[in-house]
């Protein structure tokens, strides 16, 4: 499978990085928005096609092309699906553009998400990728949801500008996606970036409040939830166990150190959505094979 | 004192009991309370009330508290008790959005939104910032956390601020860190940088919140914080019954009659009795480490459900440099901190 990646920035880096170690995926071209970009640059005779003119640069190649990976920002996403939805290819979307199904590898797929066009699958947000395992890991085995909140705190050098001129958009989409894999009717979504040098790892933290049931039984779901993500995401690891705060509320806590596939270890937010999109990419493989 | 007095000196009073205050109560500031105290504010010298969650519109949540009342509740029952005074709120991006919170709180009537970001990250706030301009009301950028940041820094984001259509900047000394020379130096130099009104809001853990106010009114800040009975995060912000009463005796601001200020201050001390602020040997440690006010009642519960000294608590979460929002980390450190011991 041929895969063409539009956007050259930390997101877009870090998922080139990935892609051009698996043998299943080709990686065939890359589509940035300045001649000058040092993404386009690092990837000077690894990467066949390079153009500096977006999705307008790539039109020429689109024969070759089976996968589409949007590493831009939500409102730039949403142009280029006017673009590229009739041609039914398939496109992972890393923007919190919500435009297609809230995907998280092995919990959120297209069932569920009604209305939301097949070939289009939304990698939510970091926070979505690092919460949403849990999340519904939880929900699966409580007596009853009635609120989850997923909080998470970044590195500042980890936020590209898309992150930081558009925090709206990351909060709407991780809220969908905690609601989808909760059942819960509210859902609330905190970001926070810091700038602690050196840069600290990703942690997110899931709130989750009514009936909860047995504490140990959530324990142990949780743990195994984290085991399933480690296998494509190494570094996510649980930080605090299932704690019971109130009599209707819980909390786990997550950390996320990266691969250091282009940032280094600490933006493991990077790393966790870059990797979720490589593996339903390489799920679609197997799939079609 | 030795200020000298400008009898012309055009000062912004700004009162934060019921927003800042609302950290003291756990967010729990009932709708009579915002009523009954917006009708004394409406009729005293103050020129904004803020009201609100500790943390701002859209912040209610398990994380740093739930509020009692909603955003709706509170903004309408102020707007309602407030013919004269402009009604304004805290907005935190990345806590708040613009479509769920700031807009609907501007249909309530919200006359001036603070967009607080922590100090070196104003590029978050842009777009509510935008918002706020482009429904015509008032729109102010607050930088929190300030000691985080070199004085060359923090004008850097101020004048990106300015750019971004801030019509003044705030500075918040959240962890109540600075005296009075740190504040002078950088609302000096915030001053000399942008051409926008420049304002300080005090914490109190040092015992130096009015010095710290009056320090920044003298270097060339116009827009004041102040909190009836110092109700606030940590040891309270700046005494506004105090705040009021130096203004007018030493720095000839018109405030009109101070009987109403000492009202507010009587209604808070009768009201939020037992949650009053207090300057503590815990509020000493906290400023010193340099962490976020806000932390100090999810500190105290987790030191007493574990069985640890807050001091150990406060000093990890300083080294760690966390920033407001992480309040989630505190029960990681003190696991941590206990299989270390």
């Amino acid at each position: 499978m041929r895969a063409a990646i539009i956007g050259t920035g930390n997101i877009g880096i870090d998922l080139a990085e990935k892609l051009l170690r698996e043998h299943s995926l080709e990686l065939i071209a890359m589509a940035g928005r300045r001649a000058s970009s040092p993404g386009l640059a690092r990837f000077e005779g690894r990467v066949k096609y390079l153009t500096a003119d977006g999705v307008d640069g790539l039109e020429e190649h689109f024969d070759e092309i089976d996968v589409f990976f949007d590493a831009t920002s939500a409102d730039s996403h949403r142009e280029h699906w006017k673009r590229l939805e009739g041609l039914g290819k398939a496109v992972v979307d890393l923007t919190p553009s919500r435009v297609g199904a809230a995907f998280v590898p092995g919990v959120l797929d297209h069932e569920n998400q009604p209305g939301k066009p097949i070939h289009n699958m939304s990698m939510v947000t970091c926070g979505g990728q690092a919460s949403v395992p849990m999340v519904s890991a939880l929900a699966r085995h409580v007596e009853r949801v009635d609120y989850v909140e997923v909080s998470s705190s970044i590195a500042s050098l980890s936020a590209g500008p898309a992150t930081r001129a558009n925090i709206d958009d990351y909060i709407r989409a991780t809220e969908n996606a905690a609601r989808l894999a909760s059942g819960a009717d509210v859902a609330k979504s905190i970001l926070v970036l810091n700038p602690v040098e050196p840069p600290t790892i990703m942690r997110t933290t899931v709130h989750m409040k009514g009936l909860l049931g047995d504490l140990a039984t959530l324990d142990r779901t949780v743990r195994d939830a984290v085991d399933l993500v480690r296998e494509y995401v190494p570094g996510y690891r649980l930080l605090v166990p299932p704690v019971q705060h109130a009599a209707d509320v819980l909390t786990v806590s997550i950390g996320v150190e990266g691969a250091g596939d282009y940032l280094p270890p600490y933006a493991g937010n990077l790393d966790i959505i870059t990797a979720a999109a490589v593996k339903t990419a390489l799920d679609m493989v197997a799939v079609a094979s | 004192m030795t200020t000298t007095t400008t009898p012309t000196a055009q000062i912004t009073v700004y009162d934060v009991t019921l927003r800042d205050g609302n950290h003291a109560l756990r967010h729990q500031a009932s709708r009579e309370l915002v009523r009954d105290y917006c009708q004394l504010a409406d009729v005293s010298g103050v020129d904004y009330v803020e009201v609100g969650h500790g943390n701002g519109i859209g912040a209610s949540s398990a994380l740093v508290g739930f509020s009692l009342e909603t955003d709706e509740v509170l903004l309408t029952t102020a707007r309602e008790a407030l013919t004269r005074k402009k009604l304004a709120v805290h907005c935190i991006p990345g806590f708040a959005t613009v479509e769920r919170d700031v807009l609907p709180a501007l249909a309530n009537g919200v006359d001036l939104v603070r967009i607080g970001t922590h100090v070196t990250e104003a590029d978050t706030g842009a777009k509510h910032l935008t918002a706020v301009r482009e429904a015509g009301r008032e729109a102010v950028s607050v930088l929190m956390m300030s000691h985080m940041a070199t004085v060359e820094r923090l004008v850097e984001e101020c004048v990106k601020v300015e750019g971004f259509g801030a019509q003044a900047v705030v500075l918040m000394d959240s962890a109540g860190h600075f005296s009075p020379a740190d504040v002078t130096a950088r609302i000096s130099a915030i001053v000399d940088a942008v051409g926008i009104d420049v304002g300080f809001h005090a914490h109190n853990n040092l015992g130096v919140g009015i010095a710290n106010a009056l320090a920044a009114l003298d270097a060339g800040a116009t827009i004041v914080d102040g909190s009836s009975a110092a109700l606030g995060a940590g040891a309270g912000n700046a005494q506004l019954e105090c705040l009021a009463a130096v203004l007018v005796q030493e720095y000839g601001v018109d405030l009109g009659e101070l009987t109403p200020f000492f009202r507010m201050g009587s209604l808070i001390a009768e009201r939020a009795a037992g949650h009053l602020p207090k300057t503590t040997s815990s509020s000493v440690i906290s400023a010193l480490a340099g962490v976020f006010s806000g932390y100090a009642p999810h500190v105290q519960a987790i030191a007493e459900e574990l069985n640890l000294e807050p001091a150990l608590l406060w000093r990890e979460l300083g080294a760690r440099k966390v920033v407001a929002g992480q309040e989630s980390i505190i029960r990681e450190i003190a696991r941590d901190l206990m299989d270390l011991s």
